[in-house]
């Protein structure tokens, strides 16, 4: 994809999985190109794509009716209640007139905003501006979801709940759901899949578990309390400490995953220290993300 | 909240039909035009700008019944075509009907400017305020079917406005001054004034909707489209009073007669003027003093009315950019 000569995205292979999938990448990575790519505003100068089966070069309009899609910043028609908003949304997506006004009530009340529905969007709040834009993507039933910022200014309880509406569209509701978002919680927190752009290409895709997961499948032990004599008895069996926070310590071994755990079992035994938990340790998001960048 | 058992009931995914992506304007005019619809202002000012037509009825009502009584009395009349001197008798021979359709519009147009402000100032400004250009053309919907689509839906009320009132009067006259020669005087006359308020009312759209187009308050564009059509009608209206102070060269008071069709209103006048074929005779209780100005040539129309449409529509067309969508 180019404007004029400068190249936003190139040499970019990618298959979107159904589900949520987390857009990620730092500023001018080209995240909002191939946001306008999928809308079908931009032909790429060369190769091409398909969404939901359509052309995007070519089936633009198409494509568009079955992707929902909530912007960033914030929209509405002017000097209409919600109602009358979300079900011209409905009509311009191509709903017939009475089914589209069927369906944004019904959409209203399911973003939260059934109470407010016939309130004047110009006197709603930022949080109910946020769930209106939701109830306008939605209400044509797309298939596929496009999440810009979804919980962009929202209060710490406008964010949760507008998390777990995501969280529900996605799981509950057959919907493929695409977020792009610089909040990384909130990546982690409704989707399955992440996405990292750099510089116009891919830098990385997959699950957030494989991306978070770490070389040599480190162990987090967690002690009842803290124990010098069970970190050298863990030394003794082959498990090197890599980072201890309060009574929790990361070990690595050169043994199975089975075996190390057995190993750690040994040493609390012989050390007489008290195991609360055992998990594979991992990275945080953030951590995976920075790292994938070059940060 | 999606928590609740009744709000998780509410929300399907919708498998139904929808229709084909294109021709999505005529959703965009539909919208547009209920919510004209609903502005009791629209219909007073209609109603308003109307007015003339109204009154000449009641006039030649008037007239025409008084006509009768003097012909059931055995008094002399003279009418249209007996000829007579005196104002009842000779009304219907001063008449020229074509002529009452630019009067209408002469005498309304202030309040047809009012109808414009109120119908387009906002139609593309409001939608830049709040950004609605990120709903439509996130939606199977095109630039072409957002700018042709807010073009009609200003356009058919301006048109409903002017048009109304003129069939109205216009089968008024079928029905009772055919004798008076309604019909006979242009039997083109209905046709003629189908396209020349089509135009008007297009010309008019096109420039408040590429005013429009350029700000982002309704308010704003409306004071810039009443501010350039009230100080154009100044300008054109210094042809008026020039001609009107006498001893002036001809080939002066044929550029003065250029000078006034270089309006907005001016711009509409000479279309009535081309197309209805008149010079325009005034108001038939008036003075006969009064200036009249010559039909322009039909190209000064055209650059005069064409072009500043075309213009204002470029100006909409590149205003509206589906690749913005996303910033």
């Amino acid at each position: 994809m180019k404007y004029g000569q400068f190249t936003a995205v190139d040499n970019f292979d990618l298959t979107l999985p159904e589900g949520c999938v987390g857009l990620l990448g730092p500023n001018g990575a080209g995240k909002t190109t191939f946001l306008k790519t999928l809308l079908g505003f931009i032909t790429p100068a060369a190769g091409g794509g398909t969404v939901l089966g359509m052309d995007i070069a070519t089936q633009g309009a198409a494509i568009r009716q079955q992707i929902g899609y909530m912007p960033e910043q914030d929209c509405h028609i002017p000097g209409n209640t919600a109602v009358q908003f979300v079900s011209y949304a409905g009509e311009l997506a191509g709903l017939p007139h009475n089914r589209a006004l069927q369906r944004a009530h019904e959409v209203l009340e399911y973003c939260g905003l059934g109470e407010a529905r016939y309130r004047n969007v110009e006197t709603y709040s930022t949080g109910m501006k946020q769930r209106i834009k939701l109830a306008q993507a939605l209400v044509h039933g797309p298939k596929l979801l496009l999440l810009d910022e979804p919980t962009n200014g929202l209060d710490p309880r406008g964010r949760e709940e507008m998390l777990s509406l995501v969280r529900d569209i996605s799981t509950k509701k057959g919907l493929s759901v695409l977020v792009c978002s610089h909040l990384l919680p909130d990546i982690e927190r409704t989707c399955e899949e992440v996405i990292v752009l750099l510089g116009g290409k891919l830098q990385a895709q997959g699950p957030i578990r494989d991306l978070k997961s770490m070389t040599g499948e480190p162990l987090d032990v967690e002690l009842r309390e803290t124990s010098g004599e069970f970190l050298m008895r863990a030394d003794q069996l082959g498990l090197r400490l890599l980072h201890t926070k309060g009574s929790v310590y990361r070990l690595q071994g050169e043994g199975t995953r089975l075996e190390n755990c057995r190993s750690v079992y040994e040493a609390a035994k012989r050390s007489q220290s008290q195991v609360r938990a055992v998990r594979l340790a991992e990275r945080s998001l953030e951590e995976a993300f920075l790292e994938v960048v070059g940060g | 909240m999606a928590e609740t058992p009744l709000a998780d009931l509410t929300y399907r995914g919708y498998d139904g039909e929808l229709s084909s992506p294109h021709s999505r304007w005529m959703v965009i005019m539909l919208h547009t035009l209920r919510g004209v619809a609903k502005k009791k202002s629209y219909w007073v000012l209609t109603v308003i700008s109307s007015l003339y037509y109204f009154l000449f009825m009641a006039i030649a009502y008037f007239v025409q019944n008084t006509l009768n009584t003097m012909e059931a009395n055995g008094m002399p009349q003279g009418g249209r075509r007996g000829g007579g001197n005196d104002f009842i008798s000779s009304f219907f021979d001063r008449v020229v009907w074509a002529d009452q359709f630019l009067t209408g519009f002469s005498f309304g147009h202030l309040m047809l400017m009012a109808i414009v402000l109120l119908v387009g100032a906002g139609v593309i400004a409001n939608d830049n305020r709040t950004n609605a250009l990120l709903v439509y053309l996130s939606k199977p919907c095109r630039k072409i079917d957002y700018v042709f689509g807010k073009w009609m839906g200003v356009f058919i009320p301006i048109c409903a406005a002017m048009l109304i009132p003129a069939i109205v009067f216009y089968m008024y006259g079928v029905m009772n001054y055919r004798e008076h020669g309604f019909l006979a005087d242009d039997p083109w006359l209905g046709p003629k004034l189908l396209i020349v308020i089509s135009l008007a009312a297009a010309f008019q759209t096109s420039l408040i909707v590429g005013i429009s187009s350029m700000f982002n308050q309704g308010r704003i564009a409306g004071a810039v489209y009443a501010g350039f059509y009230v100080l154009s009608g100044v300008f054109a209206g210094i042809a008026g009073i020039v001609q009107e102070g006498g001893d002036v060269p001809k080939s002066v008071m044929t550029m003065l007669d250029r000078v006034h069709y270089m309006s907005i209103y001016g711009g509409i006048e000479g279309l009535y003027k081309v197309i209805l074929q008149t010079d325009g005779s005034g108001v038939p209780l008036a003075d006969s003093d009064q200036t009249i100005f010559d039909r322009p040539p039909l190209v000064m129309l055209i650059g005069l009315v064409v072009i500043p449409a075309l213009i204002c529509m470029f100006v909409a067309w590149r205003r509206v950019r589906a690749v913005e969508v996303v910033s």
